[in-house]
C-alpha cells in the first residue's frame, strides 16, 4: 500500500495527531499534520505529494500566523524516510 | 445522456437516416470536389495514373473509413458520444501516457478543421469558372462573402435551416452518384480500378507515386469528423447511411475517372476539375449551386464539430475557460464566440493566402494524419483494456493502421514548405495553449492544501451562533475541489476565520465532479453537522456547461421539500421585507505569488497558465454564478513557509 496513503488514513479524524517525521536528509520534524497535497495517483504519483507539519500548540491556527504568513514545515513524501506517531505506530517510506 | 436517448439515437427511421446524411457527411461527402484533380493535377493523362489514383482512393476508403473509423472506432463510444477526447476519457485510467497523444491529436483535428471549409466553399465556387460567362471571376471575394456569412449566423444556431440539411445532402449524393453513372456507363473498364493491384501499380511504377498519396488521403480526411459526430446520429445509422454514401462517392469517383480516361492518354486537363467536367453544359449552374450548398453543410459540421471539441477540452481541463452559449433550444447545440472569431479569421486568412483550392489541396491533410495516428493509439488501449481483445490481436490491428497512416504521414510531409507549415504552426499554437493549461492546472492543483474538515466543525458551529459578530449571509457557499466529504481545502477554512470571520446560518462546501461520462447530471448530499455544515458533490458530464446556481437551489428546494434540511428561517433565507433569498457565493482565485521558486518549466508553464486565466472566462461565470451574489477572493499560490530574511533595523542617531 502507498505509505502516504497510510499516513493519511492514520492522521485522519477530528483531532490532531502527534507525529514526528525522519526525513531522508537526516532532518526530524515533530508536530501534527494540518493539511496536505493530494497527488494524482492516476498519473503515478502518490496519494499526498506533500505535508504541512506544524508544532502542535499551534495547530489549532492552521499553520498561519496572525499576520498571515505560513508557519511550520512543508514536506515532500518523497523526502519522507518514516514517521512515528504518538503512540509508537510507525510508516516506514519504500 | 440517458440510456432511453442513446438507444434513441440508435433507431433506424427514414428521420434518423436523413439526419445522419446531414450532419455527418459534410467533409468526407465534399471530398470529390477536389480529389481526382489533386491526384492527376497538370500530369499527362495514364491508365497507371487514373486507374491507380481511383484503386488508392477506393482501397484509402476502404481500409481507413469503412474498416477504421465506421466499424472499430465507432465502436469506442462513450455513452454514445464520439471523437478523440471522448476515447481519451474512456481510457485514460488505463495509461498515464495518453494525454500527450490527446492534445496532439485534437490541436491538430482543430487546426486542419480551418482548412476544410475554405477548401470545400473554394473548389464548389471555382466551379463558375467552367459557364463561359463567368469564366474570369473573382472567387476568392464570393468564398470569403459566404464563410463570412456563415460564421455570422452562427450564433442564431442551425435549427431554422438544420432541417433542410439531410435532403440537400441526399440531393448531393445523389448527384454524385448519376453522373458518375453517367459517365462509366461511357467507360465500363473504369471498374477494373477497384482491383487493387493497379494501386500497387500507382505506388511501385509511377513517376512520385507516392507522393501522390498524399492528395488520395484526401478522399479519407472527413473520417475524423466523422467519428466526432458520433453523439448527433448514433452508431446504426451511421453504419447504414455509410453503404449509400460510400457507394455515391465510388461511383463519382470511377465517373470522374472514366471521363478523364475519354480525355485519351496523353493529355492535360489543363486546370479543368473533372468533377465540374462530368456535369453536362446545361446542370453547371444548378450543379455548382447543389456543391455549394453541400460545402456550407460541411462547413456548418466543422464549425459545430470544433465549438464541442473545444468545449470538450474545456471540461477537460485542456481549453481555458471561455463563453459557450446555447443559440438554440436544441440538446447538445452550442455556440462559443471566441472560437467563432478565431476559426472565421482563420479561414478567411486561408483563403487570401492559398486563393484557390488547388493550393489549399496542397496543404491540407498533413496534419490530420497524425490526429489518425493518435486515435489509432488511443484506440489500441480501447480495444485492449475495454472490449478485452487479445493483446496479439490488438497489436495486429496497430500495425496495420500504423503502417497505413505513417505512409500516409510521409507521403503528406512534402506538403509542408507548400502550404502545410500554416496547419502545423496553428496546431502548434493549439498545442501549447492545451499543454499548458493541463500542466498549469495539475501543478495548481498539487500546491492546493485540503485538510480535514471535522476538525474545523465546531469552530464553524461556535462562528454561527455568536452574535457578536455581523452577519455574513445566511447561506454562505464555497466551491471545493475536494472529492472527499469530509476534505475541504485549507483556504476555505482561511477564508472563513481569518480577517473578519464569516458568520453564517448554513455553510454549504459545493464540488463539481466533471465526470468521464458526457451527460451525467445527479447529485449527493453529506450533512457533517445537521443543517449547519453540509457538502454538496454534483456529478457533471464532460459535455455539460454547469450552472451551479440553478442546480445548487433546486438542490436546496428538494432538501427542504424532503424535510431533510430543517432550517429555523425562512427556507430560502428571505425576509417579510426582501423575498430575494440570501445565498452567498465564495469563489476562491489563486494567482501566483513571488515567494514561490518553481523550476524553469513549471515557472513558464504557471506563468503562461495564469496569463491564459487573466484572459479567460471568470470563474464565477465558468460556474454558472453570474447572476449570483458572488465574492471572489484572491489567494496566493504559496506552498512552502516563507524563508527567514536577515531584515536589520537601522537606528537613526
Amino acid at each position: 500500500m502507498d505509505s502516504s496513503r497510510q499516513i493519511y488514513e492514520l492522521q485522519k479524524g477530528n483531532r490532531f495527531r502527534s507525529a514526528t517525521f525522519y526525513l531522508t536528509d537526516g532532518r526530524i520534524v515533530e508536530g501534527v499534520i494540518v493539511a496536505y497535497c493530494l497527488g494524482e495517483v492516476d498519473a503515478g504519483e502518490t496519494y499526498i505529494v506533500m505535508w504541512h507539519i506544524v508544532p502542535e500548540e499551534i495547530a489549532q491556527n492552521g499553520g498561519w500566523d496572525f499576520l498571515g504568513f505560513m508557519e511550520g514545515d512543508m514536506i515532500y513524501h518523497y523526502h519522507v524516510d518514516k514517521v512515528v506517531f504518538e503512540d509508537g505506530t510507525t510508516i516506514y517510506n519504500q | 445522456m440517458s440510456k432511453a436517448l442513446h438507444s434513441a439515437k440508435d433507431r433506424i427511421t427514414a428521420a434518423s437516416l436523413l439526419i445522419a446524411l446531414g450532419i455527418i457527411y459534410g467533409d468526407i461527402g465534399t471530398s470529390p470536389l477536389y480529389v481526382l484533380k489533386a491526384i492527376i493535377g497538370e500530369r499527362p493523362i495514364d491508365t497507371v495514373l487514373v486507374y491507380g489514383g481511383i484503386s488508392c482512393v477506393f482501397w484509402t476508403i476502404t481500409f481507413q473509413t469503412t474498416f477504421k473509423y465506421i466499424y472499430l472506432t465507432l465502436k469506442a463510444d462513450n455513452r454514445g458520444e464520439g471523437g478523440i477526447f471522448s476515447l481519451y476519457a474512456l481510457v485514460r485510467r488505463y495509461s498515464k501516457v495518453l494525454v500527450i497523444p490527446t492534445i496532439i491529436g485534437a490541436s491538430m483535428l482543430l487546426a486542419d478543421g480551418i482548412i476544410t471549409p475554405p477548401i470545400s466553399v473554394a473548389s464548389a465556387v471555382e466551379g463558375l469558372a467552367n459557364i463561359p460567362a463567368l469564366a474570369h471571376i473573382q472567387t476568392v471575394p464570393i468564398v470569403i462573402a459566404i464563410l463570412s456569412g456563415l460564421f455570422f449566423f452562427q450564433r442564431y444556431g442551425t435549427n431554422k435551416v438544420g432541417f433542410a440539411f439531410g435532403p440537400m445532402m441526399l440531393v448531393w449524393f445523389s448527384m454524385l452518384a448519376i453522373l458518375g453513372i453517367v459517365q462509366i456507363v461511357q467507360h465500363p473498364t473504369i471498374i477494373h480500378a477497384l482491383n487493387p493491384v493497379y494501386a500497387y501499380h500507382f505506388l511501385h511504377d509511377y513517376p512520385s507515386g507516392f507522393i501522390l498519396l498524399g492528395a488520395v488521403f484526401l478522399a479519407t480526411t472527413g473520417a475524423e469528423a466523422l467519428y466526432s459526430d458520433l453523439g448527433h446520429c448514433g452508431r446504426k445509422n451511421i453504419r447504414t447511411t455509410w453503404m449509400f454514401v460510400k457507394t455515391c462517392l465510388i461511383l463519382n469517383y470511377m465517373g470522374q475517372a472514366a471521363w478523364t480516361m475519354q480525355q485519351g492518354e496523353g493529355s492535360i486537363l489543363q486546370g479543368s476539375n473533372p468533377f465540374y467536367a462530368i456535369m453536362p453544359q446545361w446542370f453547371l449552374l444548378p450543379g455548382i449551386l447543389i456543391a455549394t450548398s453541400a460545402a456550407i453543410i460541411a462547413s456548418q459540421a466543422l464549425i459545430s464539430g470544433s465549438y464541442t471539441l473545444i468545449n470538450e477540452a474545456m471540461n477537460l481541463n485542456f481549453w481555458p475557460r471561455v463563453q459557450v452559449r446555447q443559440p438554440s433550444e436544441t440538446k447538445g447545440q452550442i455556440y462559443i464566440p471566441s472560437v467563432n472569431i478565431m476559426l472565421w479569421a482563420g479561414c478567411v486568412l486561408i483563403v487570401l493566402y492559398f486563393q484557390n483550392s488547388a493550393s489549399m489541396e496542397a496543404a491540407y491533410g498533413l496534419a490530420i494524419t497524425l490526429t489518425m495516428m493518435m486515435t489509432t493509439y488511443l484506440l489500441s488501449f480501447f480495444l485492449w483494456y475495454k472490449l478485452k481483445w487479445p493483446k496479439m490481436l490488438v497489436v495486429f490491428v496497430l500495425c496495420i493502421f500504423a503502417t497505413i497512416e505513417i505512409t500516409f504521414f510521409v507521403a503528406n510531409i512534402h506538403k509542408f514548405p507548400e502550404g502545410g507549415f500554416i496547419t502545423i504552426i496553428i496546431s502548434t499554437v493549439y498545442f501549447f495553449i492545451m499543454y499548458t493549461v493541463y500542466n498549469g492546472r495539475k501543478i495548481s492543483n498539487r500546491f492546493t492544501r485540503f485538510t480535514d474538515l471535522g476538525r474545523h466543525v465546531q469552530a464553524i458551529q461556535e462562528l454561527s451562533i455568536d452574535d457578536s459578530i455581523p452577519k455574513f449571509s445566511t447561506h454562505l457557499i464555497y466551491l471545493t475541489k475536494a472529492n472527499l466529504r469530509h476534505e475541504v481545502e485549507e483556504k476555505i477554512i482561511r477564508s472563513i476565520f481569518s480577517k473578519r470571520p464569516k458568520r453564517a446560518d448554513v455553510y454549504w462546501f459545493l464540488h463539481i465532479d466533471r465526470t468521464n461520462e458526457p451527460y451525467t447530471l445527479h447529485y449527493d448530499v453529506t450533512e457533517l453537522v445537521e443543517d449547519k455544515v453540509i457538502k454538496v458533490t454534483i456529478h457533471v458530464g464532460f459535455r455539460i456547461q454547469p450552472r451551479t446556481e440553478l442546480y445548487f437551489k433546486k438542490i436546496v428546494q428538494e432538501l427542504i421539500q424532503n424535510q431533510e434540511l430543517n432550517l429555523h428561517m425562512r427556507p430560502d433565507g428571505s425576509t417579510k421585507y426582501n423575498a430575494e433569498p440570501d445565498f452567498k457565493f465564495v469563489v476562491i482565485e489563486k494567482f501566483l505569488s513571488v515567494e514561490n521558486e518553481f523550476t524553469l518549466k513549471e515557472g513558464i508553464v504557471l506563468n503562461t497558465y495564469f496569463l491564459l486565466k487573466k484572459y479567460s472566462l471568470s470563474d464565477e461565470r465558468a460556474f454558472g454564478l453570474d447572476k449570483s451574489d458572488v465574492e471572489i477572493e484572491y489567494v496566493p499560490l504559496i506552498y512552502q513557509p516563507v524563508a527567514n530574511v536577515e531584515l536589520k533595523r537601522f537606528k537613526r542617531i
